[in-house]
């Protein structure tokens, strides 16, 4: 009897489970809420597929896709391998490609100000000067070419991009455009460990995108907005198997002034008195914008006579004929026995209502014949013509370059051996119209890196070899009339090792190390990273670090050699510029602390604080001037005939030498950065820096300045005077004896030079050409699926910046955005974005134009 | 009451949907299992997951532990500080949290007969047998055949099918 309740009861629990069996529906026709009532248990009866058909019918949680592409970003450039950004031993933030589209930036320098602390100021409509941490225009009250940032090491794929004639980055020359690029990945802080000289406020590495099978066959972006702005791209790639993918891009971008007016500054005998310096059409004029046909017709006035005489200075050196700003035609040649360039206002400012016109083309093949071989080739073409700062010193702070390069870049990863070859070469003119600053640039880089991965230790020795040369000599009529004058070459040999140990879980300690060998200065230059970062926790990360890195040799700094006949200026007659090719390069160490933190897993704050020492900042500085009686003659007559003559006593020449500087920065800062996916509609972004620089050793003279005092010390050197009134007085017996002729004496006799002068340097001196803080933040909202709008900010606190040419006050400002984009579909979104809708106007960079608001509408696409 | 009963139900929710993910990466893991051919030398009574840290896919695993069995064997989920905890694992999975550790994981298992799993973009390519990705907001998997056999275990041809093959 028993026997048969058991047998019963066994067939009511095997047919219970018969029918479980059956309760396993069809995977095709389960709804999404009866999948998300089913348990593990219930789950776990269905095979991958069906589990995968599953997982689709759910979807992935939008919320938890956010998280991975917001908050779990990877980074390969702050150990040269890919790494979670939570762990990168460096500050580092990585910007996506989604984000910088999302964003409506319409360049890379724009997308960079969502990038803590990166300054970002623009110049002219789509040129930018984008500084990491600051440090800029240093040396001040010098040429504008010193605020440009030469401390910050741009590259593609790890290719530099760096200008290394004057120093800094030709934005416009890059040749790649948005769909080129995967991510861009910022370490802020000396890098030149990693990545060779001018990594010294930090890298900004543009990675461009790896073909897949995911990739679109076309993609691109169009957009057109104010001051006749039209940017695109278009890109077309395809992996044609697992060995071969292969791409082609090009992009075009043009884009006008507000005005075609340029700035004429440096336009006062006495700013405060109102004593203006220029003459137009019968009145006298000052530093203001001028059209080029008004910059033809202005002349200077007459220093000596009443502030409002509009009696022109007449040049001797060009038949008594006015000094003309920039004459109406150039001339090239001799003139009263002096080589002389006058370049023509049209020459210098073909286009003055564009500010940006540049096009390329790049070409990408991927080659990866097995698991553990791929090896990228690139290479492309550009053209870049644009109106921004000056490099030189003409009356005014605007100048055309254009450049015209070429570049092919191999990067080979053989399972732990990486090795890059490059080779960018072109033609770059500094400032058109100008003879002398248009030069060929040949620029070849070699890398071999080994990656020995041990068990808790990764050893990364390597070397590298780069050889850049400029050459001016195809573009002058004569040798002389260049700055270089030749071909001038930098040679750079190093040799790197990168330890990186991870002794526990938690600790990791990295020491890199680097030395170079340059031609010149014929030195060694170590630079180093020493980082220990402790992870106490998934969540929480510290890292402390020390770090060196320097600039390398720039051949405007080693290698000047230019002779300026001041033709359209009274005086001096002449300015040689000479480089200094054993100079010290300006270094920096940095010790910097760092925290990041992820309070819950939709927040991540990363935290930095650091404190930088930098040195051996140099600058092209007369170093010595001459005095010249310019009337001998005349006073010679005065003592033969009891005349009242005047002395005319002027600098006839300067002697302007690079040579370093006992200046010494000190600057101590911090910055934050906080992502938040507050839910699956709404993601917050927001970066804060603050900053202080101050200065030890600050001369805070100007080149005229310098000029001045080194004058004032000639006149103090009474053997030198009195033997120049002994020889008037010679001349003056000689003649009176009718030992000699009038016409006999020379037309201007050495009267006393000098090299020094007295220096009062000033220590603690606060630099506030870094604004004090800045920073910028951004909400995107999703309230459906099409709809994106994205409000966003960059701002800064005022700065002062300090020019040859006088001092100028940027005032703070709060750029405020926003941008709409509709999804129409999967392959096609619109995009409308208001730039600076609070028209803020002010400049941002000194001199330059202001920045009004600006409208812009496009469309990506892909397919 | 009936407030504090939907705050209830929302906490309940939610935690049901962040736990969603989670769940499905442990019912793929449980069915990899199906299409790998582990050597027949092993001479394990169980079948070891390790898990390296802490992870929300810990307590899932545990639940299909509870009720089934991989290769006729019952399932042990091993949440690990150091790898030497799980040297004998069948299974290891690196979460996201520990990415930065699939060197460390790899050199580890090095010759073992160990099935590595991780959720990091590359992660095969650094030497992951199986590879957790998003893809327009779908969980998928890449998979690679050499760093499968490496480890002396054999891949069915269909898990290679279902995943994205990274070579």
């Amino acid at each position: 009897m028993l026997q048969k309740y058991i047998s019963l009861a066994l067939m009511l629990i095997f047919s219970l489970a018969v029918y479980a069996q059956e309760t396993k529906k069809d995977v095709n026709t389960l709804s999404r809420e009866e999948v998300l009532e089913m348990n593990i248990e219930e789950l776990s009866a269905y095979d991958l597929e069906e589990i995968m058909k599953l997982m689709d019918i759910v979807g992935a949680s939008t919320v938890e896709e956010l998280y991975e592409l917001l908050l779990n970003k990877d980074v390969t450039s702050a150990s040269k391998s890919e790494e979670s950004l939570f762990d990168s031993p460096l500050s580092t933030t990585v910007l996506s490609h989604d984000q910088i589209i999302a964003s409506g930036a319409t360049c890379f320098e724009e997308a960079l100000r969502m990038v803590p602390g990166v300054i970002v100021r623009e110049k002219s409509n789509g040129n930018f000067d984008v500084h990491v941490r600051g440090n800029d225009n240093l040396p001040s009250k010098n040429m504008l070419l010193y605020s440009e940032n030469s401390q910050t090491l741009v590259m593609i794929n790890g290719r530099t991009v760096f200008n290394y004639s004057h120093g800094g980055t030709l934005w416009e020359s890059l040749p790649v455009s948005f769909e080129d690029v995967d991510r861009i990945e910022v370490v802020r802080g000396p890098s030149s460990a990693l990545y060779g000289p001018n990594a010294v406020s930090g890298v900004i590495n543009i990675i461009t995108v790896d073909i897949n099978k995911e990739t679109p066959l076309v993609s691109g972006n169009l957009k057109a907005g104010s001051m006749n702005s039209y940017i695109g791209d278009i890109a077309f790639r395809k992996q044609i198997n697992d060995v071969l993918a292969f791409g082609i891009t090009t992009n075009y971008e043009t884009r006008d002034r507000e005005t075609d007016k340029i700035l004429v500054y440096n336009g006062y005998y006495d700013e405060a008195n109102d004593v203006k310096k220029y003459i137009l059409d019968g009145k006298r004029v000052g530093t203001g914008l001028y059209s080029t046909e008004e910059i033809k017709r202005l002349q200077l006035a007459n220093p000596q006579n009443d502030p409002n005489s509009v009696e022109p200075y007449l040049n001797p050196r060009n038949n008594m004929e006015p000094f003309m700003i920039f004459p109406e035609v150039g001339q090239t040649g001799q003139l009263n026995g002096y080589d002389i360039t006058i370049y023509g206002i049209d020459d210098i400012f073909p286009h003055p209502e564009r500010s940006k016109e540049r096009y390329a083309v790049n070409g990408y093949v991927e080659l990866t014949p097995n698991s553990t071989t791929n090896i990228n080739i690139s290479g492309g073409y550009q053209h870049s013509d644009v109106l921004t700062s000056t490099m030189g010193d003409m009356p005014t702070p605007y100048s055309g370059k254009v450049a015209e390069t070429g570049y092919i870049d191999l990067r080979a990863n053989i399972k732990d051996f990486n090795f890059q070859a490059n080779y960018n070469g072109g033609d770059i003119d500094f400032m058109t119209g100008n003879e002398g600053f248009e030069l060929d640039l040949r620029q070849f880089n070699a890398t071999a890196e080994y990656n020995l991965k041990l068990d808790k230790i990764a050893i990364r020795p390597g070397l590298n070899y780069q050889n850049i040369s400029y050459d001016d000599s195809p573009y002058i009529s004569t040798l002389g009339r260049g700055y270089l004058n030749g071909k001038k070459v930098i040679d750079i040999m190093a040799g790197s090792l990168r330890l990186d140990y991870k002794p526990t879980d938690k600790l990791r300690l990295i020491a890199a190390l680097r030395t170079e060998k340059y031609n010149h200065p014929d030195k060694f230059y170590t630079s180093w990273q020493f980082v220990g970062s402790y992870k106490i926790n998934e969540n929480n990360i510290f890292r402390l670090v020390y770090s060196r890195a320097n600039q390398s040799s720039f051949l405007v700094n080693a290698h000047s050699n230019y002779t300026w006949n001041l033709i359209n200026r009274p005086y001096p007659r002449v300015m040689q510029f000479s480089g200094n090719k054993e100079y010290d390069l300006m270094t920096t160490d940095m010790f910097e602390l760092g925290y990041r933190v992820r309070p819950a897993k939709n927040i991540l704050i990363d935290f930095e604080a650091y404190y930088n020492v930098s040195n051996d900042f140099g600058a092209l500085m007369p170093d010595y001037a001459d005095l010249y009686i310019k009337n001998p003659a005349q006073i010679v007559q005065q003592l033969l005939t009891a005349q009242t003559v005047t002395p005319v006593v002027l600098p006839d020449s300067v002697h302007m030498q690079y040579n370093n500087l006992k200046l010494k920065s000190k600057q101590l800062g911090a910055s934050v950065n906080v992502d938040w996916v507050i839910n699956e509609k709404l993601m917050a972004n927001a970066h804060f820096s603050v900053q202080q620089t101050k200065l030890d050793n600050y001369l805070g003279l100007s080149r005229d300045n310098t000029i001045e005092m080194l004058i004032g010390d000639a006149q103090t050197h009474t053997d030198e005077t009195n033997a120049a009134d002994t020889q008037i007085g010679t001349w003056a017996y000689l003649i009176a004896n009718g030992l000699m002729s009038i016409d006999d004496i020379p037309a201007q006799l050495y009267y006393a030079g000098s090299n020094n002068f007295e220096k009062n340097y000033k220590n603690d001196y606060e630099h506030k050409s870094t604004p004090s803080y800045y920073g910028g933040f951004s909400l995107t909202y999703r309230p459906i699926e099409k709809l994106e709008i994205m409000p966003s900010s960059y701002f800064y606190g005022e700065q002062t910046f300090e020019n040859q040419y006088g001092t100028v006050k940027i005032d703070s400002k709060f750029i405020f955005n926003t941008t709409v984009a509709y999804k129409a579909t999967d392959k096609l979104t619109f995009r409308v974005t208001g730039k600076n809708l609070f028209n803020q106007d002010s400049q941002e960079y000194a001199f330059m134009d202001k920045v009004p608001t600006m409208v812009f509408a496009g469309v990506n696409f892909k397919f | 009451m009936k407030k504090k009963l939907t705050v209830l139900i929302m906490i309940c929710m939610s935690l049901s949907l962040t736990g969603q993910q989670s769940m499905f990466k442990a019912l793929f893991m449980f069915n990899f299992a199906k299409y790998i051919e582990w050597p027949n030398h092993s001479s394990q009574n169980e079948f070891i997951i390790g898990v390296y840290g802490h992870d929300d896919i810990v307590p899932e695993l545990k639940k299909l532990a509870s009720t089934k069995k991989i290769n006729n064997k019952p399932i042990v989920v091993k949440s690990v500080k150091t790898l030497s905890e799980a040297s004998n694992a069948q299974l290891f999975y690196i979460p996201e949290s520990k990415s930065g550790n699939i060197g460390e994981v790899t050199s580890f298992f090095k010759g073992k007969s160990t099935l590595i799993v991780s959720e990091k973009k590359g992660g095969c390519a650094e030497g992951s047998a199986i590879n957790y990705i998003l893809q327009g907001g779908k969980m998928k998997y890449e998979i690679c055949r050499g760093n499968i056999e490496s480890h002396q275990l054999k891949v069915d041809q269909k898990l290679i099918s279902l995943g994205i093959e990274v070579k």
